[in-house]
């Protein structure tokens, strides 16, 4: 057995599989990237596998976490997923966000359930083109997708590309909501992936603001869960006049594994700059 | 070394080595066919897709969990 480490089990490649736990949160359905989600795999009470799945870009799934997890065989099992606390910042209703809580599955596993799910080939001539597979209709699961720029709060001030991704810009009148005062505005960056909207996490993203030639901002955008912006990156500053010249600048790109056809994109990533 | 292994090696090191080593970063099945050929920087059409199986759903302390499960991925 795999705990203790004295008897080894040949695991079959057909009995593991790949595990995604979903969390979000119930109000809003915001699937939060930073919740760390730690599974344990136990059958009847003894401990199968454990580990802290991956958190991962795919165009049908969109966001989520996931691993492979090593059953062994058909029979029923139960999965404890684990969440921490936040670490990005929440906004909102959100801000009381706490985390730290588990939820336990069982479930039937068999080989033949496996062979149930779908497998979807895509012909010669579209493979390797640029486009994306549509997020898949997950039933009662929320989505990580971001707002199209019309549903975005606030004034839309403009978006352009880096590596593939849209980076959506807006400007709200009020940063009281982000630590700000009412007399400052809230200047946030909404990255998506293109064709699927879904959202581009765990970047760092620093900018700055430019009026005739002078620096009115310089700083980061920091990463914040908002119940209307959804994740995006952001900052407070003073003032936002036409004209002023905003240039975004990719430190990290999205820290996630990423599922084929997502992996030559959002990697190498120029500044984005945005006359606003 | 299993594919866990090579990832949390990966973890370490910056994403720019990364780049140019796709079969560590990315996860694909275990049945996926060979990557296309001269894929663009640019997000594309992968070579298949897959379904999942949902066993459940719960709710704790303001959020919702649901479990899925699809065919294991490899490291490429």
């Amino acid at each position: 057995m795999k705990p203790n480490g004295i008897t080894k089990v040949e695991i079959q490649p057909e009995d593991s599989i790949h595990l995604m736990p979903v969390v979000w949160e119930t109000q809003t359905g915001i699937i939060p990237p930073d919740i760390n989600p730690q599974l344990t795999v136990t059958q009847n009470g003894e401990s199968i596998d454990q580990f802290a799945p991956w958190p991962m870009l795919s165009q049908p799934m969109g966001f989520h976490f996931g691993d492979n997890a090593q059953l062994q065989g058909d029979g029923t099992y139960t999965v404890e997923v684990s969440i921490g606390g936040p670490s990005t910042r929440r906004t909102g209703s959100l801000a009381e966000n706490q985390g730290n809580t588990s939820f336990t599955f069982e479930f039937e596993f068999s080989e033949s359930t496996l062979n149930e799910i779908s497998y979807t080939d895509i012909p010669d001539d579209k493979e390797g083109t640029k486009g994306a597979v549509d997020l898949m209709d997950m039933e009662m699961l929320p989505d990580s997708q971001v707002p199209t720029p019309d549903a975005l709060p606030g004034n839309v001030r403009g978006s352009e590309t880096s590596g593939d991704a849209k980076f959506v810009v807006t400007v709200l009148e009020d940063a009281s909501r982000f630590g700000g005062d009412e007399e400052q505005k809230y200047l946030a960056v909404s990255p998506r992936t293109p064709y699927n909207r879904t959202m581009l996490p765990m970047m760092s993203l620093s900018a700055t603001l430019q009026r005739d030639g002078t620096s009115e901002f310089d700083g980061i955008l920091q990463a914040t869960i908002d119940p209307d912006l959804r994740y995006h990156y952001g900052t407070t500053v003073a003032d936002i006049q036409t004209g002023d010249e905003l240039t975004i600048t990719v430190d990290s790109p999205p820290q996630t594994a990423r599922h084929e056809g997502y992996e030559t994109a959002f990697v190498d990533m120029p500044d984005v700059q945005v006359t606003l | 070394m299993n594919r866990r292994d090579v990832l949390r090696v990966v973890g370490s090191t910056s994403l720019v080595g990364l780049a140019g080593c796709t079969g560590l970063f990315e996860t694909r099945s275990a049945q996926a066919p060979p990557l296309p050929e001269n894929r663009p920087n640019a997000v594309y059409y992968p070579t298949h897709y897959e379904g999942m199986k949902m066993p459940g759903m719960k709710e704790q302390g303001g959020y919702r969990c649901a479990s899925r499960i699809r065919m294991r991925t490899g490291s490429g």
